[in-house]
């Protein structure tokens, strides 16, 4: 190696920030993020370094009506997640964005596909209290793609995770509740896709409130100190109460 | 900065986090302060308009559902949300590639960026570090840099662009990557 050449990893680092990367290259990386710490914090600082770039991109109106539009979509998933009602309500058919509205739709139903999974059975689909008490969190960070989603239902006190986007690691995901006081406290180890029921410890059951974050860390198999996390949150999410 | 940039800073700040509390008006707020930003940056990226427009729609829901993990200490609202803009771009621009091949004047925007902000930032002399960095560069690896920033090209697009193998390119990127954190701490 040349004595102007970055060793391969900073490389890797500054190629993966600058969105240089594709196919397996792009997945190491992404593995590379979850399971090295040191590695991870590098890409974060070519991130932070190259951000003042974004300043080179020049303004441009967006196209009216666009912000309504995505009013729209949001009021459209919500009332597909709220379970007040055995059918949710379909969202409205606008006129003139014919495809676009079949795209969306598409997605609603992979919303609420998504959602299905994770809601308990069909008893739910009797008329629940006015403020059921329910709590979701989504979890993201720096690794693109990687997405969890989080509902806990007081009644079974159970917590159903999705997993989406998780790249392969000899690490294994944990999760963690951190309430106000700033402390982890562990809810248990989760399946790298797919949904984990979790039965949330009595003791940890205050904690979830609006106030609290979830956490995802990677972990070795045996978990160093099942106490508090051994490496740095790769996602979090702050909880929300529906 | 001035002290109204660093208003506006703070203000969208403030926004961005409301969002995370699922404060719909907040996310009206983060659009009107942003959005011809994000468009931009999608419209540089995606180049055709509906795409851009798309995408950027698709930003703004990305934005709704993960304000929760934006962290100030971490970046400026500003950039997190460029950041979400420039990835669903480059995401669309991949996923298209195989369909639609490049435009052909893809070399010329290369050699004549539109983009020289330096003037405009001279007020802020830290923030415009990073545009006198790559001004010292060799100019095919500032070219290269920003072609991959910029475009979200990737190295054999960025390699079929300026006409050079693709380890050429891949060397040029690499050093002057190395010679840009050099420079910046350098600097600092």
């Amino acid at each position: 190696m040349s004595s102007d050449a970055m060793p391969d990893r900073s490389a890797m680092a500054a190629e993966l920030a600058l969105g240089l990367l594709e196919g397996a290259e792009r997945a190491e990386a992404l593995r590379l993020m979850l399971a090295d710490p040191a590695f991870a914090a590098e890409v974060e600082a070519w991130r932070a370094r190259l951000a003042p770039l974004y300043d080179g991109f020049a303004e441009v109106a967006a196209p009216a009506g666009l912000m309504d539009r995505i009013d729209s979509l949001i009021d459209a998933e919500q009332a597909a997640e709220r379970p007040t009602s055995v059918v949710a309500p379909l969202p409205a058919k606008a006129s003139g964005n014919g495809w676009k509205i079949a795209t969306f739709a598409a997605s609603a139903v992979a919303a609420v596909l998504a959602l299905a999974l994770v809601l308990p059975g069909p008893e739910v689909q009797q008329t629940p209290p006015a403020n059921p008490d329910m709590a979701v969190a989504q979890l993201t960070g720096p690794i693109e793609g990687l997405l969890l989603t989080a509902r806990y239902d007081s009644r079974t006190s159970q917590m159903l995770v999705r997993v989406e986007g998780m790249p392969v690691t000899d690490t294994e995901p944990e999760l963690w509740i951190v309430p106000e006081d700033g402390q982890p406290r562990r809810l248990g180890r989760l399946m790298r896709g797919g949904v984990t029921r979790i039965e949330i410890p009595e003791g940890h059951r205050k904690f979830i409130d609006p106030l609290s974050n979830l956490i995802l860390t990677m972990e070795p198999k045996v978990l160093p100190d099942p106490d508090k996390p051994s490496a740095p949150a790769v996602a979090q999410g702050r909880l929300q109460r529906i | 900065m001035t002290p109204a940039s660093l208003e506006r800073r703070a203000d969208l700040q403030a926004a961005l986090l409301r969002v995370a509390q699922q404060d719909r008006d907040a996310l009206r707020t983060v659009y009107a302060m942003t959005s011809a930003k994000l468009h931009g940056v999608c419209l540089r990226i995606c180049i055709d308009r509906g795409a851009a427009e798309d995408v950027l729609q698709n930003v703004y829901l990305k934005v709704w559902q993960r304000a929760g993990s934006f962290d100030p200490a971490k970046a400026s609202a500003i950039a997190w949300l460029c950041a979400i803009a420039r990835n669903a771009a480059i995401d669309w621009r991949r996923s298209q590639r195989y369909e639609d091949p490049l435009p052909a004047d893809l070399a010329e925007t290369l050699v004549d960026d539109q983009a020289d902000p330096s003037a405009a930032l001279a007020q802020d002399s830290e923030r415009a570090q990073i545009f006198r960095c790559l001004d010292e560069l060799e100019p095919v690896r500032a070219s290269a840099i920003r072609a991959g920033f910029y475009q979200g090209l990737s190295y054999p697009e960025i390699a079929e662009a300026m006409d050079k193998p693709v380890g050429t390119v891949k060397s040029w990127i690499r050093r002057g990557l190395m010679q840009l954190k050099e420079c910046l701490s350098r600097e600092q």
